[in-house]
């Protein structure tokens, strides 16, 4: 460590002087390894690399500074408190000293971490870029179970499960979700708040088995920041949209399990109230009315349930009354979506997200993962309603559009909605358009879910869904995308006129006929996919194929020649380099050979999945 | 220091064949070594857990109990019995139509382990044989009478459709084929309850907090939920709750309760 004064010669320098090992760190702090490790994981001290490893390569180096750094840090000493307390407890303990021990567990020393987050993230934005693994954290935890062993406590998973109700509600409620992806680990979600894009991943809504591979005192020392910066980050969100924060939510809600909805609604309560405040008195007069009108309704409610428990009426009168939150009407979320039209400060992509499901009313049947649902859809300007006590609609509701199942056979079905499977609004929202619902109808194999994370022109293959869904994302904008490969054909078509004779500028005129016949009824089957026409596209598709053929022949003359220009140009190219940038274009050349052999594979995998649908078709 | 330094710079990538350019795929020493040593850890720990529970077990058997602790527990035993008879006898429970709810949840609390042959036999047919675990019962006449039997070890109450699905999501273990699993997949539960229209989950929520038709079969599929001891110990009085104890009916404050316990 450093010394205040030592004469020349006698100095440490260099590596030596700027890393020190784990070891010597441990001990110039006077703690124990596994707080050591802790007070990392809390001021964001990390290993280093240093390119001369003073003492071995085994061994691990902090930089010196950083030690300093958590020497100088108040939590050293909480720690030390702690231990000591702890010891002073078991003493007691030990000794039957039953009163000592109860008064020093009444009094146990405590910290707080605000600070460390103020010093890590001195900006708010700061803090949303380093969002997502705090997310994903946070949402493990709030689906793990409090298990005995592990030091996984019950009041953090609350407390995970709160914040991670209060973000996607704040999420939902401005409508910053961009994209959704279901995959074997969980639901990821991608979400842009003040320019930031955060991902973040959400396990599925099972039991999660906990195993012994796993060591949780690291994870909960992370976990133990990770919650006062989402507490933090919360703060700052809510109040950015005039919301008081932290939410109380309406016990009953709470009660039947729809705390996301009961969190919408307080949200939509408290800017309301914020909105009422900055108006005129005129206004005013109108809220009065209203409130006279809620009160006869709430004295009509009290004297048709008398026979109602009093306490549970108190409690709610009393939250209602502090935060003048409506009574829970049916089609009170309808509210929200009238008031997201009064917001005209948001982006484009935000208009396009909060348009998306609009005028469209969802219905949850009771087996689709349904808080995955309750965040998306409202997300992108929809109503939606479950199956239970506390819901805004029921399922008898004749305005509902969609009804989500995933049943094989279904109670009671109605001629006015559709009835499709939960993939459909996880593919609606990162296509940006209603899809049609006809391949997620219930009963039939789904499209294959594509990841909204992958950019398919630079992987360098397309799907098939993939481009099905451009040609809809087209058609929705009333634009008509162009046959893949006419600009080429075009190209190649004036360049050869040139050099042809009378008879040759003949048969270019004819294939130019042939393509306007293409393209014509290219335009008619996009139109009749739109409409979703089925199978009289196969039957076009089958008379493609034959005009396809004979232009094969023509396009395979013409790449041999090309090949033998492009190899006689690389030479010449490569002969002018130097050693260096030889090397360096193989290993580009080398890239791309691997990404040519993944498509390459993944075409073969399509080809051989198409194979062996057709041959099940025919059986 | 240099001859580590030109030792580390003169390391050759393997080639796939001699003379051409691909590179085998490799992974660094460093991390090849921290897996090791992550799986190192997860044996060890493993070990270790396993020394700790077996030492448990050996202080239980090896401890000397005297006469005096024998005839204690037998007349705590006999007190037990004839408390419970005049429990049964002086007790006006109300009627089961007259409840809040049909669902109750009850918890066997810590207590001790000397009990009256006829009062373990009624906690069997509740599956409450192990401390700190909760089954949901439908709240019948014969239910609530077996609950007054056995109210000094046991607490119960209505639980609140959060709290139901909470235990289930998180705590449940189904039993199938004479077996637990956990509920980590919706195929099993299709195929354990199927027949019975449960294919999900949710749908077993469902059936336990509307107490369905379908109540028993969903019940017996649950196994007894396991609880977590929390953080202060509960002092688990045995005199009833609203005598200021911890046993017997709680009604809905048992949702407080497992709200501290899940």
């Amino acid at each position: 460590m450093p010394k205040h004064y030592r004469p020349a010669g006698k100095k440490k320098e260099g590596n030596a002087a700027k890393y020190i090992t784990r070891t010597k760190a441990v001990n110039y702090l006077q703690v124990s390894l596994a707080i050591f490790r802790k007070l990392c994981i809390l001021k964001g001290v990390f290993p280093r690399q240093p390119k001369k490893k003073v003492e071995g390569n085994h061994k691990t180096y902090y930089h010196t500074k950083d030690i300093a750094f958590l020497a100088h840090d108040p939590l050293i000493e909480k720690f030390r408190e702690i231990k000591v307390h702890r010891r002073k407890v078991k003493k007691a303990v030990a000794k039957k000293n039953r009163d000592l021990a109860d008064r020093l567990l009444n009094r146990p020393p405590t910290y707080k971490l605000d600070r460390l987050v103020l010093e890590r993230y001195p900006t708010f934005v700061d803090a949303l870029r380093d969002l997502d693994d705090c997310l994903t954290m946070v949402h493990l935890f709030a689906a793990l179970p409090a298990v005995d062993g592990e030091r996984v406590e019950v009041k953090r998973i609350h407390n995970c499960r709160r914040l991670s109700h209060e973000w996607q509600a704040y999420i939902s409620r401005t409508h910053s979700l961009r994209k959704t992806f279901i995959s074997v680990k969980g639901i990821y979600y991608q979400a842009e708040v003040q320019g930031q894009k955060i991902t973040w991943l959400t396990p599925h809504a099972l039991q999660q088995v906990l195993t012994d591979d796993v060591d949780f005192n690291v994870m909960l020392s992370f976990l133990e920041f990770y919650e006062t910066l989402l507490g933090f980050v919360n703060f700052k969100l809510y109040h950015s949209i005039n919301v008081n924060y932290p939410p109380i939510l309406d016990p009953r809600l709470e009660a039947l399990a729809a705390e996301l909805y009961a969190l919408c609604r307080y949200m939509s309560a408290g800017s309301r109230r914020m909105i009422g405040n900055s108006q005129t008195d005129e206004v005013m007069e109108d809220k009065d009315e209203k409130s006279k009108a809620e009160e006869v309704i709430k004295e009509e409610k009290v004297v048709k349930n008398k026979a109602s428990s009093k306490a549970d009426e108190s409690e709610l009168r009393l939250a209602q009354l502090q935060h003048q939150l409506p009574t829970n009407e049916p089609g009170a979320l309808m509210n929200l979506v009238e008031e997201s039209t009064a917001d005209d400060a948001d982006d484009d992509d935000t208009k396009d997200c909060k348009g998306l499901f609009k005028n469209l009313k969802f219905y949850l049947s009771r087996e689709v993962p349904r808080e995955s649902l309750l965040f998306i859809i409202p997300a992108f300007g929809g109503t939606v309603s479950w199956e239970g006590e506390g819901a805004p609609f029921k399922e008898i509701d004749e305005d509902i559009t969609h009804q989500i199942v995933d049943r094989p056979t279904q109670s009671h079905v109605f001629l006015s909605r559709d009835y499709v499977q939960p993939q459909w609004v996880f593919d609606c929202v990162n296509a940006r358009i209603i899809l049609p619902t006809e391949g997620y109808l219930v009963g039939r194999v789904p499209p294959p879910h594509l990841s909204p994370f992958v950019d398919n022109d630079a992987e360098g293959y397309m799907p098939e869904y993939a481009e099905t869904i451009k040609r809809l994302q087209a058609a929705a904008r009333n634009e008509v995308l162009p046959l893949p490969g006419i600009g080429d054909e075009d190209l190649d078509n004036s360049l050869v006129a040139a050099m042809m004779d009378r008879t040759a500028s003949n048969e270019a005129a004819e294939k130019k006929r042939k393509l306007e016949m293409l393209e014509k009824q290219y335009i008619d089957e996009l139109k009749k996919e739109i409409d979703g026409v089925a199978f009289s596209s196969l039957s076009n598709k089958e008379a493609d194929k034959s005009p396809n053929a004979k232009d094969d022949t023509q396009s395979d003359r013409e790449e041999d020649a090309s090949k033998q220009e492009e190899d006689d140009d690389d030479d010449i190219g490569t002969a002018l380099m130097s050693r260096k940038q030889r090397g360096l274009y193989k290993a580009m050349k080398m890239g791309k050979e691997k990404k040519k052999e993944k498509v390459e594979l993944l075409k073969k995998r399509k080809k051989n999945a198409d194979s062996g649908a057709s041959s099940k078709k025919r059986h | 220091m240099g001859a580590d330094g030109e030792e580390a710079s003169r390391i050759v990538v393997p080639m796939a064949v001699e003379g051409t350019s691909e590179q085998l795929a490799f992974v660094e020493e460093s991390k090849l070594q921290k897996r090791k040593e992550n799986a190192d850890w997860a044996v060890r720990n493993r070990e270790r857990r396993a020394v700790k529970r077996q030492r448990i077990r050996d202080e239980h058997k090896v401890t000397v109990r005297r006469p005096e602790d024998f005839v204690a527990a037998f007349r705590n035993k006999e007190r037990d019995f004839l408390r419970m008879r005049t429990r049964l006898k002086v007790r006006k429970q109300p009627p089961a139509e007259a409840l809040s709810s049909k669902l109750v949840f009850a918890i066997r609390i810590p207590g001790s382990v000397d009990l009256h042959p006829h009062i373990r036999k009624v906690l069997r047919k509740l599956r409450l044989t192990t401390v700190l675990t909760g089954v949901f019962l439908r709240a019948t006449e014969l239910t609530l009478k077996r609950l007054l039997v056995v109210e000094p070890f046991v607490t119960y109450g209505f639980p609140n459709l959060k709290n139901v699905k909470e235990l289930i999501y998180k705590k449940g273990r189904g039993f199938f084929d004479k077996e637990p699993f956990p509920l980590t997949s919706n195929d099993l539960i299709e195929k354990a309850l199927g027949d019975h229209g449960i294919i999900c989950l949710e749908d077993v929520v469902h059936e336990i907090a509307t107490v369905g038709p379908h109540f028993r079969e969903a019940s017996r599929f649950l196994m007894p939920f396991r609880l977590k001891c929390p953080e202060r110990r509960l002092q688990m009085k045995r005199k009833p709750y609203k005598d200021g104890g911890d046993s017997g009916d709680r009604g809905d404050k048992i949702n407080e309760l497992i709200e501290k316990l899940n």
